[in-house]
């Protein structure tokens, strides 16, 4: 008896959107028509993309096994930013200013655009650049960071539905994409892209990030609202079809379980693998639910995943070293 | 449009686009084609040429094509004898004149006339526009004021200046009346010009407007990320500046025909003229959101007017009250030792009444307190109090008056040391005294409500008066006023049928956990969470087109018993993900909403009975059907449509379509205690409208029994009308 | 489309005889409607109704139990694709893959007694060695036999038929899981399962031919069947996982309608994610520290979770640090992630704490609130029960930022001598809070350590 599995054909397909441009050697993604990884019934131009998270400012909260492979670096961003890409292979990076918050130090968004601009300098991938969180500070912080850096193709992270003229407004103007972030909910994240489409906002150079709960830390509304959000993509609601970005490090390893270590508990096993495991299992299960760029703390997590993916994708560096993007590939299953 | 209006500019338009010519002859005359021309530091050459005409002028011959294009937008100079212009001609000629204007502007440099010289600044450059300008377009700033022409003397001059500022709005500068500037008159009263204090002067000659338009152009290009090129793009550059950039031109002193022309071009864009001379007005008609040209405004009336022409919404970020304010303070007690002063509760009468009005008739801001302040009665008085708000708005709709009335409630919780409880005429209110004496007063009331009132409800609300009653007198006059309305609208409410509306409203809310429910809100059903009626969905779209809360129109019925029509169809199947077909308003049977977990009650058949029951969430015990109110809420929830289940909001119950493809609230042969005693004598009274005697007592609930078959034993003594209207499947 | 609960009650008998187990027919045609249960629990259903449910009669994924008694677990019974669809309901069993070769019966039993010892609580649940996978060596029966005793179920990885035959027939009545070895004949397995009664797992290079062996198991009598998907690298075990539930959905071929078990190796935590997120139901894992089992059983808490359902912490009294009388006390709801939230941003804040957990039948704050589940009253009542007044000296309560309006109800329900404090909103500002509001007020109040 043969098995009659029919492959799924869905009305819709994300959009692409590439990051990076003017010195930076772009990464593109999204583009999928099909349920992330069904390369068994779809066609997926480009694989999900590997960021690492470096910071403007020596992260004192990060646990000790994840600040242990940036030692040297940490709170120096630009060379930071060259062990990430050229010792840990990352594929983009966030840069995240955390000392431009209020309570962290309140760097000046001169600071924060000297910052990046030295990221800029240090390596050529794309950048995602987070500021500080919504509100006044991150809105200056960004909009300087954009106009300085006008042109690199930057992804400004992120408007919310409060508060995304501003960001809106600057990522036309100089030529950025744009994060938009909501709360774990489908019909936010589209309002969201609504609101911002009205801008005048590409919907072509957005990306959703839904929000990411970390492994036990609500991890199952973000996989669901992320599985939601892609059925609605292909369903072919061209509001819900931006690539979804996730911020796995940061929800990982603020779990207790990453961080509290094995004498405390000692049924917990090695604090080190665990934490690692904890950040291997959110950005598995996220891109199981649709993640496109899932930005990690741990470069061994990122070894990991990637070769998970070199199994659906191929072995293929997403970059060669010339500059050229190879990361696209067709689908090739017995079943298609 | 106005015969004179047109005409002038029209006239102005001429002149300008001679003046143009001329200028550009002399200049070609002197000077190589190729000579460079614009303006510093901008990457986007002449602005408004760009924009209207798509193209870029960087040297001196690239005017010829500007201006010549100019000349020919310009109708035929109106004689006597001739008349046709209409708005269009009239437009055209504003463009026109804009587009010569920028070309004199440009060419200014090179008659030997500086851009830029005593306070006057000249054109903006593009750095101050990337700082500036996103303030426009993100919110930051309200929008932009372009004055042209004097005032009558310096000091209204300053007072305008500075009544502008208050609004947070730009305040851009040019052109004389007479030789006199308005930049001249606050340059004489010291005042400081310059773009930290957002007071612009551009230059003298009217022709220096267009830099203050150009600057929207740029804001447009840059932060709306919009090209020039052809026609359309120009259609897309003005719409832009009509529905972002809220930018209003107020013409000071006497317009002359360059003045009408340049004002015509403003209007191109959205913006609208708001004068202080007795010009002919020209009132909505397309282009502008609501008037064009509001004429005879008296100087400090001007700004509010102008907001009010433009639509402008300023959102006040610091209420100005002398308490800290907040959701944080919401819940708080003023108990007894800690009252300065008090109202209602059970000793003095107290109520809130807010009423809408036509834009003439409120005085936005105005707060009026008719009897003593706090300051004027001793410790711990009683007073009674009235709290009358008038609001007045382009979209408010008498409707929304219940809406925004209830929402008092919370605004006058917020102030640190005041209580709030309860609504309308059952209002108690108390205020401390650390609230009174930190400078808090009865007046402050009135100042919380007019800012939230207005910052929350920008959609609907554009102006708000209150006036704060708290003698005798006063709050009897106009409590009958008040009693009345609040008696009407329960009955327009009540009269609010299905059938009268076309409009029905979805509620989308809840598909964050129920990924294809949608409640179908009708003025006869509400969601079934409790939370949302038909009203509240209306004005919640009003606010928010964007948000849960969409209207779905009826279309053609399909079914009238069962409730099913065609438009409501169509949106059910598109908002479910194409999970449900169809819909049925009034059957728990056929195609029922389907249901997202929050709702109050379950309604669910009881097979053996002919009818069904009706049990709560608090409801924790056993039921006749065999399930508790958990387990049924599983086999309900989760956003299907699970024929023969249903959850409801507890007054669906009353409603007159409450089931009535399936027999209505005849078929009710169970509930719980709660729920007969949250429904109390309404559900008697509707139980009598039915028209069976006794109805009301024959229906059961836990104290008669949870299981079936006693049940239909009890029903059976009875004699139930259910029992005989037959099983419902 | 499947039929609906009121279709197929129009088919039972209507007599409520509750011989089904249920009070009423239309309770239990919910059930099947919800691929819950069997029509053939109901004993007088007419042939009409059987034939009219067909192939709806039984869940699309039939239900296996391994193991018998308290640890028993029942895998399958999965009706959706997507969790949000309903839920998942029966979470995989995790069970340790366990080769007592070269181990003396002391180090065995030591082995066995430590995992059945694991015990975890988290959010509502206890983490437990679900079960026991022995790989077959000369000292498997004795292993086997010793696991079953101490209450685990077992799986039998199998090498060879005879032994596997003398394992299972040893504990047979514990209803072992047969594991047949990859690429081996079925048919002997099949037998030795039909014959025993037991559960088997059967095994194909290909999907066509799985769901083939799968059938020919059945017809020759073994009942509960678990497939092993082809999976060779992530990417064929993704595909194999996906395809055997749509397929057992859509009833494609009657062969796909059982649970799905998977074999981990060592260092393999990310096949063991891509199996409990993807529809399998038993894994055996060969790693056997927490850093693998912590995250994977708090995996399958969250992908198991009913999205309808939040999971809930009990109610009661936490400590956050080590607090004294003089710590602050916080309330919020009892919905896990709200706790896990505050709890974590409480623990980062550096000042030791009580955090009061209110139960809120599960729903966050603000829901909470608004359904009436969160009212001064209620976390009276609670902060009553759990004696929060001996625990702290100031009577201080502060309360989540989303809630100020219940503050005077509160206060007025604690009655005298309580303080009602208006925390932030997000939990992020809780150490800001602390070092703002809370601790110049501590100081005012003179309690502050
Ligand atoms: S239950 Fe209430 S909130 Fe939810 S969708 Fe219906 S009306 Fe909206
Ligand atoms: S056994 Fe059958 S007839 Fe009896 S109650 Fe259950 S479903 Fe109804």
């Amino acid at each position: 008896m043969s098995l009659d599995l029919k492959p799924k054909k869905w009305a819709g397909a994300l959009r692409e959107v590439t990051l990076g441009a003017g010195s930076r050697r772009p990464v593109a993604v999204g583009g999928g028509n099909g349920l992330p990884l069904h390369t068994f019934e779809a066609a997926f131009p480009h694989r999900p993309a590997l960021a690492l998270e470096i910071t403007d400012v020596d992260p004192v909260r990060w646990v000790e096994s994840v600040r242990q492979p940036w030692e040297g670096v940490l709170g120096r961003p630009a060379e930071a930013a060259r062990r990430a890409v050229a010792d840990f292979g990352a594929d983009l990076l966030l840069v995240h200013l955390m000392g431009t918050h209020t309570d962290r130090g309140n760097r000046s968004p001169e600071q924060a655009a000297a910052d990046v601009g030295a990221v800029l300098e240090a390596v050529n991938v794309p950048l995602i650049v987070k500021g500080p969180g919504a509100g006044q500070k991150q809105n200056t912080v960004l909009a300087r960071v954009a106009e300085d850096c006008r042109g690199e193709g930057l992804a400004l992270h992120s408007a919310t539905n409060e508060d995304y003229k501003t960001l809106a407004a600057v990522a036309v103007a100089y030529g950025h994409a744009l994060v938009g972030e909501s709360p774990i909910d489908v019909n936010m994240a589209k309002q969201l892209n609504i609101l911002l489409a009205d801008s005048n906002v590409d919907l072509n150079r957005v990306l959703i990030d839904p929000l990411t709960g970390g492994l036990g830390y609500g991890l199952e509304y973000s996989y669901s609202v992320m599985e939601r959000i892609r059925l609605a993509a292909l369903g072919g609601d061209a509001m819900l079809n931006c690539p979804i970005v996730c911020l796995v490090g940061e929800e990982a390893w603020k779990a207790k379980e990453a961080k509290v270590p094995a004498d405390k508990e000692p049924l917990w096993g090695s604090q080190r693998e665990r934490g690692i495991h904890w950040e291997v299992a959110t950005a598995m299960t996220l891109i199981e639910a649709g993640a496109e760029v899932v930005v990690l703390r741990h470069p061994e997590t990122l070894d990991r995943i990637r070769k998970q993916l070199d199994s659906w994708f191929g072995s293929e560096p997403s970059h060669d070293r010339e500059g050229v993007v190879q990361n696209s590939f067709r689908a090739t299953d017995e079943h298609r | 449009m106005s015969r004179i209006i047109a005409s002038a500019a029209i006239r102005g338009g001429h002149a300008c686009v001679r003046r143009a010519e001329t200028m550009l002859a002399e200049a070609l005359g002197r000077h190589n084609r190729n000579t460079a021309i614009g303006f510093p530091s901008t990457a986007y050459a002449l602005p408004i040429i760009l924009a209207l005409t798509g193209k870029r002028v960087e040297k001196l011959g690239d005017l010829e094509e500007a201006v010549g294009a100019a000349r020919s937008w310009l109708p035929a100079e109106p004689t006597e004898k001739l008349w046709l212009p209409y708005l269009g001609g009239a437009l055209d000629a504003g463009a026109a004149t804009l587009v010569a204007q920028e070309a004199i502007e440009a060419l200014k440099p090179l008659h030997g006339i500086p851009l830029e010289f005593d306070y006057w600044l000249g054109p903006t450059t593009d750095g101050i526009l990337r700082e500036q300008g996103i303030k426009l377009v993100d919110g930051r700033m309200p929008g932009f004021a372009a004055c042209v022409g004097a005032l009558p003397d310096d000091e209204t001059a300053e007072q305008l200046a500075r009544d502008l500022q208050e609004r947070n709005l730009l305040v851009f500068m040019g052109a004389n009346c007479a030789g006199e500037t308005m930049a001249a008159q606050l340059n004489r009263r010291g005042v400081q010009m310059n773009w930290e204090t957002f007071l612009v002067p551009y230059g003298p000659d009217t022709s220096s407007i267009v830099h203050a338009l150009g600057f929207a152009c740029r804001a447009a290009f840059t932060f709306g990320g919009l090209k020039p090129g052809g026609l359309e793009e120009t259609r897309e550059i003005l719409l832009y500046n009509q529905r972002r950039v809220f930018a209003f031109v107020l013409a000071l002193g006497e317009v002359d025909d360059e003045k009408y022309a340049t004002a015509a071009g403003a209007i191109n864009f959205g913006f609208p003229v708001i004068a202080d001379t007795d010009i002919p007005e020209i009132l909505p008609s397309g282009i502008c959101t609501y008037e064009h040209v509001v004429s005879n405004v008296a100087h400090r009336d001007m700004p509010a007017r102008a907001v009010e022409v433009r639509g402008v919404k300023i959102h006040t970020v610091e209420i100005p009250i002398p308490v800290r304010h907040g959701p944080a303070f919401e819940g708080e007690r003023v108990r007894r030792e800690e009252v300065a002063i008090e109202f209602g509760g059970k000793y003095t009468r107290c109520f809130e009444y807010l009423a809408s009005r036509p834009m003439d008739q409120v005085q936005d801001g105005l707060i009026r307190v008719v009897g003593p302040e706090i300051g004027d009665v001793p410790e711990g008085a009683r007073l009674p109090l009235a709290i009358f708000v008038e609001v007045a708005g382009r979209k408010m709709q008498p409707e929304f008056e219940s809406i925004l009335e209830r929402h008092i409630h919370s605004f006058l919780s917020e102030p640190m040391g005041v209580m709030h409880l309860g609504q309308r005429d059952t209002v108690w209110l108390r205020i401390s005294k650390k609230a009174r004496d930190a400078g808090f007063r009865i007046e402050h009331l009135g100042t919380v409500l007019l800012h939230k009132l207005r910052n929350d409800f920008p959609a609907i609300v554009d102006k708000v008066q209150v006036t704060l009653f708290t003698e005798s007198a006063g709050v009897e006059e106009l409590y009958p006023t008040a009693a009345a309305a609040y008696q009407s609208r329960d009955e327009r409410m009540g009269a609010l049928t299905d059938e009268r509306v076309e409009i029905f409203y979805s509620c989308a809310l809840c598909q964050s956990y129920a990924p294809n429910h949608v409640c179908i809100i009708t003025p006869e059903r509400l969601g079934l969470c409790g939370a949302y009626n038909w009203l509240d969905g209306k004005a919640a779209y009003e606010i928010n087109p964007h948000g849960g809360n969409l209207p779905v129109r009826k279309g053609d019925s399909v079914d009238p018993v069962l409730g099913q029509w065609k438009g409501i169809n169509d949106f059910i199947r598109n908002a479910s993900n194409g999970a449900f077909e169809r819909f049925s308003a009034y059957s728990m049977i056929t195609d029922p909403m389907t249901s997202c977990g929050c709702f109050e009650c379950i309604a669910c058949i009881l097979p053996g009975t002919g009818g069904i029951m009706i049990v709560d969430r608090e409801y924790a015990g056993e039921t006749p059907v065999g399930m508790t109110f958990s387990s049924l809420a599983e086999m309900t929830g989760g956003g299907q449509q699970t024929p023969g289940f249903i959850g409801i909001g507890t007054i669906y119950a009353l409603s007159r379509k409450f089931i009535s493809a399936d027999g209505g609230l005849a078929r009710l042969v169970w509930t719980t205690t709660r729920i007969k005693q949250k429904l109390g004598d309404r559900l008697r009274q509707r139980c009598e409208e039915l028209g069976k005697p006794g109805f009301y007592e024959k229906i059961a609930d836990e104290t008669v029994c949870t299981e079936l078959e006693p049940l239909i034993e009890y029903l059976a003594t009875v004699e139930h009308p259910a029992l005989e209207m037959g099983e419902m499947v | 489309m499947p039929l609906t609960g009121l279709q197929i009650f129009k088919l039972l008998p209507n007599t409520n005889c509750k011989k089904c187990g249920y009070p009423t027919c239309l309770t239990f045609a919910m059930k099947l409607a919800a691929g819950k249960e069997a029509l053939e629990k109901c004993p007088d259903a007419s042939p009409e109704a059987k034939a009219a449910l067909g192939a709806a009669s039984a869940p699309p994924i039939r239900g296996v139990t391994v193991g018998r008694g308290d640890r028993a677990i029942t895998v399958g019974e999965e009706t959706v694709f997507f969790r949000h669809e309903k839920t998942f309901v029966r979470h995989p069993g995790l069970f340790q893959i366990f080769d007592p070769a070269g181990l003396t019966a002391a180090e065995r039993d030591a082995k066995l007694d430590h995992w059945r010892a694991i015990r975890i609580e988290r959010a509502g649940e206890t983490f437990q060695v679900d079960g026991i996978a022995v790989v077959e060596t000369a000292e498997s029966v004795a292993a086997a036999v010793a696991a079953s005793d101490r209450g685990f179920p077992v799986a039998i990885l199998a090498a060879t038929l005879p032994g596997a035959t003398a394992i299972a027939e040893r504990i047979k009545e514990h209803r072992p899981l047969l594991v047949p070895p990859a690429g081996a004949n079925l048919e002997g397995y099949a037998a030795l399962a039909a014959r025993l009664g037991i559960p088997l797992v059967v095994g194909a290079p290909d999907l066509a031919s799985l769901a083939d062996a799968a059938r020919d198991a059945a017809r020759a009598g073994v009942t509960d069947i678990l497939l092993e998907p082809p999976g060779a690298d992530p990417r064929l075990l993704h595909h194999s996982l996906s395809a055997i539930r749509r397929g057992a959905l859509d009833r494609i071929h009657p062969g796909l309608g059982h649970p799905v078990f998977l074999c981990v190796g060592a260092g393999e935590i990310e096949k063991a994610v891509l199996g409990i997120t993807k529809f399998a139901s038993l894994v055996a894992l060969a790693d056997c520290g927490g850093e693998t089992w912590l995250p994977l059983w708090t995996l399958r808490q969250n992908i198991y979770t009913d999205p309808q359902k939040p999971l809930q912490m009990d109610p009661g009294l936490y400590a956050i640090g080590e607090p004294n009388d003089r710590s602050p006390l916080l309330v919020t709801s009892n919905f896990s992630l709200t706790y896990f939230i505050v709890s974590t941003e409480a623990e980062a804040s550096g000042v030791a704490c009580h955090l009061a957990v209110v139960d809120a039948e599960g729903l966050s704050v603000l829901t909470a609130w608004s359904a009436g589940k969160f009212s001064g009253d209620r976390v009276a009542k609670a902060l009553r029960e759990m004696k929060a007044a001996e625990r702290v000296s100031h009577h201080t309560v502060i309360i989540p930022g989303y809630v100020p309006v219940i503050s005077g109800e509160l206060e007025d329900a604690l009655g005298d001598g309580w303080h009602v404090l208006v925390g932030p909103q997000e939990a992020s500002d809780i150490a800001p809070f602390f070092r703002d509001v809370w601790g110049p007020l501590a100081r005012d109040l003179g309690t502050h350590p």
